[in-house]
């Protein structure tokens, strides 16, 4: 098991160096170096360095392993492999209050970070309609179903906005959806990166009442869990994260159902002690490989992180959820 | 300093404060106090020589020339009450950007363009060299900069996902020039240390109230006279133009726009294209929508004013020529209207004249391209260069 870990940590390390030494433009490897550790570069390389890729790639590594670590929690709570940030709605929620935000006319309420708020609200909207339904009804399609058309409904209104929206904002927000890690800069980093860490170690607490909840609600009551409390810290921990992760990078896509199930596999195990923590830096690789990819180094122009995460995500998941049947590496 | 250019730039000031309503009654007394001084303004103070330049048609942009430089104010053309941003251009300062005033030290030596329509605002006043980065560098038809592109001297900065923030750095400049849609933020280029200024040509109402912007350029590399000259020489020339073809004994109703599913998009009375078409000696079929940028409206309700119209102006892209066969191709409709039929359709194809780059400060020729077309007696044998009627090759 440590070696795994170690391999996911090297992974996560040599994607996290190519990110830094590869960009739109040549910086030369010893150039890059001196940046990061200080010597003499010239100051255009050390800026292109720290105040672009190192950001970029340190947003990559947190935003996709935050969205995993809220993918893993979703699907413990609900007790549901196909649960996620992007599948039951949250990033709907969040893109509808970004939507409002950006075409509504509502103007800058909070100042610079209205949408980050926003995003913030409209995530965790969704989860409590979401986990209200749950609660009432226990079968899984039940939840699914709701949040699926929760999606539908969000894009509607979205799409509603969009058909009035002027020309410019509705660029804005089209370039958005397409997600991407480019949108934090050295100064946005403590706004974005403080409440995806604090979410992710706050879901360290959780890890114990979380594998009592594996077996089941009653379960985790026998076992002196209060399971309304851990619903509660879920949901504010997932929405936090989400809220944060998306207002910030757009709706990224499938990180955060993917990678808690690549977790599962590779360690073929369902204890959160050791899913949570791979769960995270499984995300921190796919999120650092999708960026990578979108970004297209030395090319003109990159394409869309929603379009890598698809095409990488979608297929992944099919192949592990027949897998997993097989091999009971699902919950 | 004519009285009336303070004037209306100290009532500016007042109405640009949110308390509007609560101090007019104020300022109107404080206007009438200051008439004959008008040191009373905090930023002429300030400066203590400082002298605001006459800007004539521009909706949104301010100069006031100061001992070592200039303060540039921008404001939203379409609603001057918004304020993007005051910039002092210093010739001792150090540039800074962020917080509440950025400084650019001037002259600058390099550029970066976050629109291709801003590179002859730079190019005809011969400031060459000076654009080190442009979006959309395929765009760009100004030969001069071509070269530069292609020998490396000009980066992209910005392309379909944006700007490339490690490119913008590249290219190394002392200013951004960008424009502001919707709540663009600029705060993280600012944070690298790129002062950005906002240049809303694009949002101006009027084809001179764009070309005025080369004033802002002239301001940055320190040679506002040269813009100023030549600002003055396309304005007397278009307003020439303007003379005469109010002589027309005949003004034709003119559309513009194209048919797209079942609307028709066109650009509202307040648009520069309209103003074009009024000074051209016609009227706007679309007198009646207002709207600055384009409006869309519903194909069958303005039917009948499309078919009745006598001429039609639209922009295509083509790389082949355009003829009036090719209108038929793309929407077998456009048959029904009698600028079609009397072959009267007049294009710029984008593909081959720089309407998106010179046109912008070539308003003069924009315009005599338009008589020629709407009034051949008034300029006979004109020679087209960005407007042109189309090739009739069909028949009705």
């Amino acid at each position: 098991m440590r070696i795994r870990f170690a391999a996911i940590a090297l992974l996560a390390g040599l994607l996290f160096f190519l990110s830094i030494f590869l960009g739109s433009v040549y910086v030369s490897p010893a150039e890059v170096w001196q940046s990061l550790t200080g010597g003499e570069a010239p100051l255009l390389s050390q800026k292109i360095v720290t105040a672009v890729r190192l950001p970029r790639a340190l947003t990559a590594a947190l935003g996709g392993g935050g969205l995993a670590v809220a993918g893993l929690l979703m699907q413990t709570l609900f007790r549901n492999p196909l649960a996620g940030p992007s599948v039951l709605g949250l990033s709907s929620g969040a893109s509808l209050a970004v939507a409002v935000t950006a075409m509504g006319g509502t103007g800058l309420v909070f100042g610079y970070y209205t949408q980050t708020i926003a995003a913030v609200i409209g995530s965790t909207a969704v989860l409590l309609i979401i986990l209200a339904v749950a609660r009432r009804f226990a079968d899984v399609t039940v939840v699914l179903i709701v949040g699926l058309m929760l999606s539908f409904f969000t894009s509607a209104v979205v799409g509603l906005l969009q058909s009035v929206a002027d020309e410019s904002s509705l660029k804005a927000f089209v370039y958005w959806g397409f997600g991407s890690f480019a949108g934090v800069g050295t100064a946005q980093m403590p706004v974005f990166a403080g409440p995806v860490i604090a979410g992710i170690l706050l879901s360290a607490l959780l890890i114990k009442p979380l594998n009592a909840l594996l077996p089941g609600e009653m379960h985790a009551k026998s076992m002196g869990v209060n399971t309304g409390r851990l619903r509660l810290a879920v949901m504010g921990i997932t929405g936090m994260v989400t809220g944060v992760v998306t207002a910030f990078c757009g709706p990224v896509a499938f990180i955060g159902l993917a990678a808690p199930h690549f977790a599962r596999m590779t360690f073929g195990s369902v204890n959160h002690g050791i899913i949570l923590p791979a769960s995270l830096g499984i995300g921190a690789v796919l999120g650092l490989l999708c960026d990578l990819i979108a970004r297209r180094p030395f090319a003109d122009t990159g394409i869309p992180l929603n379009t890598v995460c698809a095409f990488m995500g979608a297929p992944v998941v099919i192949y592990l959820i027949f897998a997993g049947r097989r091999k009971k590496w699902l919950i | 300093m004519p009285m009336l250019s303070y004037l209306t730039l100290y009532v500016d000031r007042l109405l640009s404060m949110r308390f509007v309503s609560a101090f007019l009654f104020f300022g109107l007394v404080l206007i009438f106090a200051s008439c004959g001084e008008p040191g009373a303004d905090p930023a002429f103070r300030a400066e203590g020589k400082a002298e605001a330049m006459p800007v004539h048609h521009s909706e949104g942009l301010r100069i006031e020339k100061t001992r070592d430089g200039f303060l540039v104010e921008v404001r939203n053309p379409r609603d001057t009450a918004e304020i993007y941003g005051t910039y002092r251009l210093s010739r001792t300062k150090k540039s800074s950007a962020g917080g509440d005033e950025t400084v650019i030290r001037i002259p600058v030596q390099r550029a970066a363009l976050n629109s291709t329509t801003f590179v002859p605002f730079f190019e005809k006043i011969d400031a060459h060299g000076v654009i080190t980065g442009v979006s959309y560098a395929s765009r760009v038809t100004n030969e001069r900069v071509k070269a530069q592109i292609d020998a490396g001297e000009t980066l992209e900065i910005a392309g379909g996902d944006g700007i490339d923030t490690e490119r913008l750095l590249m290219s190394a400049p002392d200013v951004l020039m960008a424009y502001m849609y919707n709540a663009s933020d600029f705060s993280k280029i600012e944070d690298l240390g790129i002062p950005v200024i906002m240049n809303m040509e694009y949002a101006e109402s009027t084809p001179l109230g764009r070309a005025e912007w080369v004033k802002l350029a002239g301001c940055l590399i320190d040679r506002y006279d040269d813009a100023e000259e030549l600002f003055e020489v396309i304005s007397r020339t278009y307003g020439n133009l303007h003379d005469l073809a109010r002589e027309a004994d005949y003004y034709p109703v003119v559309f513009s726009g194209s048919k797209y599913e079942s609307k028709w998009f066109t650009p509202g009375n307040r648009s520069f294209v309209a103003q074009y078409i009024r000074d051209a000696g016609a009227r706007y079929a679309f007198q009646h929508v207002d709207g600055q940028s384009n409006v869309e409206l519903d194909f069958e309700s303005v039917l009948s004013t499309l078919v009745k119209a006598d001429f039609w102006g639209l922009i295509v892209s083509d790389n082949n020529e355009f003829k009036l066969s090719s209108l038929i191709r793309m929407e077998p409709q456009y048959a029904l209207f009698n600028s079609f039929k009397k072959g009267q359709v007049f294009v710029c194809n984008t593909a081959k004249s720089d309407y998106f780059g010179d046109a912008v400060l070539e308003p003069h020729i924009v315009l005599s391209d338009l008589i020629g077309i709407l009034h051949p007696d008034l300029l006979p044998g004109h020679d087209f260069t960005y407007f042109r009627p189309v090739v009739v090759d069909v028949t009705s």
